[in-house]
């Protein structure tokens, strides 16, 4: 567990130092290597603070998803470096986070779990709210708190404490098999959809994510999600009977599928847009983990692969393309989709950036093709209706993603309209690995499978059942047509300026908003709909100021939030300014630990 | 035959677009270029220096990756009964295949500040918003019934049915749409925004494009006609039957085309979402056993 220590050393040096930025995003990227290593080698031990037993224990799904935080940890600590600009305590929350993560994983009892859980929602909280004067960040931060600790930590403790009051345990191996009330595992779903952001309880994550500094939302976005996708699994495979919750799994996965997938298409705002692909993604995971679930055979097995591939994709390639918006943001300041002609000045960026676009589109041969290809095959060959619809709509989402991306690489291009400059090699180096992890988990996708002990034939190809694709093959016969067309035909500078008739090319552009009009409109219709909504709902909430919101989920699940915040005025008033809120949070996870020692102690 | 198969799938198709020419003279009382006119413009292009609007590397590098998009589509179907590069895949990986396709076009013309391009660019992955849900529809239905998601495999479990008749008509229509025919042509109107993604190509890189839209609209008919022979035919017979199959789909589009004006985007994606509810509509009559 020398991870742990070298990952507390940093929080401290965070906590006491807070300008070292560079020492502690060092020590971060140190301790997620060492986390790697000892993952690999297998981790086993036990402590004891104050008398409660921690147990920390690796097994094939734990050490896939420590894999997973260390890499995505080693990554971005290393872009930290020179991103990370210190404020108040996020210095010290950055260590604590990915440490949290790797504890959640590695618990092998659900005290240690919730805990960590904890831990980790409020580091979380801490780093979202580090540019806590402007109004977007404060207004998020309390959605994102609020929210969390009523629809994650509120029923996951519900649950945790049924299980314990029933089985007198809370230990991952003597609750093997138990079967638990149905309740508890409706409990547990409502708990981890909310933090992956699943329909109808998405409405905090495109508010939460963007406003966090770009290596946050990298973390957030890419690793904090996949703990819920970690959760869910841990408790479908030690409770019978998670049959009965597995069709709303399914139904509520595909909604979000569309609705994220169809927000994207709107956003004006490049981290609003990858927020909103995050929202589509976690989608598809739980459309994957609820396919898991209901079939039998080699499907369940293609299912679970394309579950724990597509987690992996997805935290690689989400991870690499906030850090980007970060390059951008950092450079000029700006996050909007009408930026133009970056390219000349950030090659490096805009190189990454095509790569990003093409693996979350789900282009082979990168790696985003491989997990959604699994999907498929999941879905599409399960000859339930339901499933078939959910594969269906995923192939729709996934044509929408690459028309809302595209959109992102039109910045690069054109004539300039800001003073811009290529990102330091640090952050190019963390994301450089990313980028680097796009092409090979595309092309080797059996390397990944082996972490997770699924034997799929070769190292560069799939073959499960039916269902087999020779990456290696097909990204060489590409590259060797390219190639060979390249050589044959080859060309050379010849440098002109465009024509356009004669038109001035300003004035005609096809600006982001007008792009795709006719699908786009579905996605205005919605948030027509929405509005709707609002007039109704308003009559009914005259007394509270109405804001000014266009989407159908936060038309429908404002009200619950800001009947949270109108019931906790006494908190609102004070957090106006950042010690206030950070009593808060104290104040939350002191009271969190006293249910927790009721729980323990009491029950 | 896979041999055939590598020889007439990049090779043939600019001859067919030539024999396309000389039907659509026909049909407007004219005597039309030699069926060999295609390729000859192909072969000027291609002999031509490129003249680049931009530096960026996306737009020198799209045409050689939509050229090898193209192929591989090509490469993945069946010829008699097995594909001529076996990557494993299926009709969800050709559908991915074809994305490459799309995105190589859609950088391309993105690369390059221009507005017709850009005009073209959004129309391209406009109507695959529409159609790549309906070809997703289709595959569904046959997976639904069939069980599988290779087109051989299908082919060996198909039984004549309602849905599956009528999945049949409606992947004639993808294959029509996506074979980028009038009136569905809109991305590369040529004589309302100057042919959209390609406006700012020229030589080489254009001949390269233009090669390669060729090949991927062979590829797409050609998916059609293995759909139609393959459950009625096996090994040397089934690769006659694609072929005549696919020479007769492929003189009845270019009928058709010729007899139509192009749609207006608007028009185009509300076909394509009528076609979506017919498709679901088929899907759920699948689904209760017919």
């Amino acid at each position: 567990m020398l991870f742990a220590v070298l990952f507390t050393i940093a929080s401290i040096i965070g906590l006491i130092k807070r300008e070292q930025v560079k020492v502690v995003g060092l020590l971060s990227a140190l301790a997620s290597l060492a986390l790697i290593v000892e993952a690999f080698n297998g981790i086993s031990a036990t402590y004891s603070i104050f008398g409660l037993e921690f147990a920390f224990m690796t097994d094939t799904l734990s050490r896939f998803f420590c894999i997973l935080v260390g890499i995505s940890g080693l990554a971005v600590s290393i872009y930290t470096t020179e991103y990370m600009e210190p404020r108040h305590l996020n210095l010290a929350a950055y260590p604590a986070f990915i440490l949290s993560m790797a504890l959640i994983v590695l618990s092998r009892d659900f005290l240690g779990f919730i805990i960590f859980w904890e831990l980790m929602t409020i580091a979380s909280y801490v780093l979202i709210v580090t540019y806590y004067d402007s109004p977007e960040t404060k207004r998020a931060s309390l959605i994102y708190l609020v929210a969390m600790h009523a629809f994650n930590t509120a029923p996951l403790l519900l649950a945790i404490g049924a299980i314990y009051s029933n089985f007198g345990t809370l230990s991952f191996s003597a609750l093997q098999g138990a079967y638990v009330p149905t309740w508890v595992l409706w409990a547990f779903l409502i708990g981890f959809m909310s933090k992956a952001g699943i329909f109808p309880i998405h409405f905090w994550l495109p508010e939460a994510h963007p406003v966090a500094p770009s290596n946050v939302s990298a973390l957030l976005s890419g690793t904090m999600l996949k703990m819920a996708i970690y959760g869910m699994i841990r408790v479908v495979e030690l409770f019978p009977g998670s049959e009965a919750i597995a069709r709303t799994m399914v139904v509520l996965a595909i909604l979000t599928i569309a609705v994220g997938a169809i927000l994207a298409l709107v956003q004006k705002d490049i981290k609003r847009l990858m927020a909103y692909s995050s929202v589509d993604n976690m989608g598809y995971l739980f459309l994957a983990l609820g396919a898991y679930i209901m079939l039998d055979g080699t499907l369940k097995k293609i299912a679970f692969l394309a579950l724990l591939l597509h987690t992996f994709n997805h935290l690689v390639f989400k991870n690499l393309l906030f850090m980007l918006s970060g390059n951008v943001l950092h450079a000029t300041g700006r996050k909007d989709l009408e930026l133009r002609g970056l390219g000349g000045k950030m090659p490096f960026t805009a190189a990454m950036m095509v790569v990003g676009i093409l693996s979350v589109s789900a282009v082979p041969p990168l790696n985003g093709f491989i997990s959604k290809w699994l999907i498929y095959q999941a879905t599409f060959l399960s000859k339930d209706p339901l499933l078939v619809g959910g594969g269906v709509v995923s192939l729709f989402a996934s044509a929408l993603t690459l028309a809302a991306y595209i959109k992102i690489y039109r910045i690069f291009r054109g004539e300039p309209n800001v003073e811009a400059h290529e990102a330091a090699p640090l952050m190019l180096a963390g994301e450089a690995i990313l980028a680097f992890l796009c092409v090979v988990a595309g092309i080797f996708p059996g390397v990944i499978a082996g972490l997770v002990e699924v034997n799929v034939g070769n190292p560069w190809l799939i073959s499960l059942g039916g269902a087999s694709f020779n990456a290696l093959l097909f990204a060489g016969v590409l590259f060797s047509i390219i190639i060979a067309a390249a050589i044959a035909l080859p060309t050379k500078k010849n440098m002109d300026s465009p024509w356009t008739t004669g038109e001035p090319v300003e004035e005609f552009e096809q600006r982001p908003e007008h792009m795709f009009a006719p699908v786009a409109k579905v996605g205005d219709r919605l948030g027509f709909v929405g509005r709707k909504i609002e007039e109704k709902l308003s009559a009914f909430e005259r007394w509270y100021s109405s804001r000014d919101m266009g989407y159908l989920d936060e038309m429908v699940f404002m009200p619950v939030i800001r009947l949270m915040a109108g019931t906790s005025y006494v908190i609102r008033e004070l957090s106006k300014n950042l010690n206030a809120l950070l009593a808060v949070t104290f104040l939350i996870l002191f009271t969190i630990i006293l249910t927790m020692a009721v729980l323990v102690g009491v029950i | 035959m896979e041999l055939i198969g590598a020889i007439i799938a990049p090779f043939l198709p600019p001859l067919l677009d030539g024999i396309a020419r000389k039907v659509r003279a026909m049909i407007q009382n004219r005597v039309g270029p030699s069926i060999f006119q295609t390729w000859y413009d192909i072969i000027t292009l291609l002999s031509m220096e490129s003249i680049l609007p931009t530096a960026s590397l996306a737009f020198r590098l799209a045409p050689y990756v939509a050229l090898a998009s193209a192929i591989c589509m090509a490469l993945m179907l069946p010829y008699g009964s097995d594909a001529i590069i076996n990557f494993g895949g299926d009709l969800i990986a050709f559908i991915y295949v074809f994305t490459l396709f799309s995105a190589a076009l859609v950088f391309g013309a993105l690369s390059v500040d221009n507005s017709y391009s850009h005009a073209g660019a959004n129309r391209e992955l406009t109507l695959s918003l529409v159609f790549k849900p309906l070809f997703a529809i289709t595959i569904g239905i046959f997976a639904l019934k069939t069980g599988s998601l290779s087109i051989t495999e299908i082919a060996r479990s198909i039984s004549p049915s309602l849905s599956i008749i009528g999945a049949y008509l409606l992947l004639l229509y993808v294959t029509y749409v996506e074979s980028g025919f009038i009136p569905y042509d809109i991305a590369e109107a040529e004589t309302e925004i100057l042919e959209g993604p390609l406006t700012e190509y020229s030589g080489r890189l254009l001949g390269l494009f233009k090669w390669a839209l060729q090949i991927k609209r062979f590829a797409m008919i050609w998916l059609f006609a293995s759909f139609v022979a393959l459950p009625v035919a096996e090994g040397a017979i089934a690769f006659v039957l694609q072929l005549l199959v696919f020479l007769l789909t492929y003189l009845l589009m270019v009928t058709y085309e010729s007899l139509n004006a192009r749609y207006r985007l608007d028009q185009a994606t509300r076909q394509g979402m009528k076609g979506i509810v017919i498709g679901v509509v088929l899907m759920i009559i699948a689904w209760l056993g017919w």
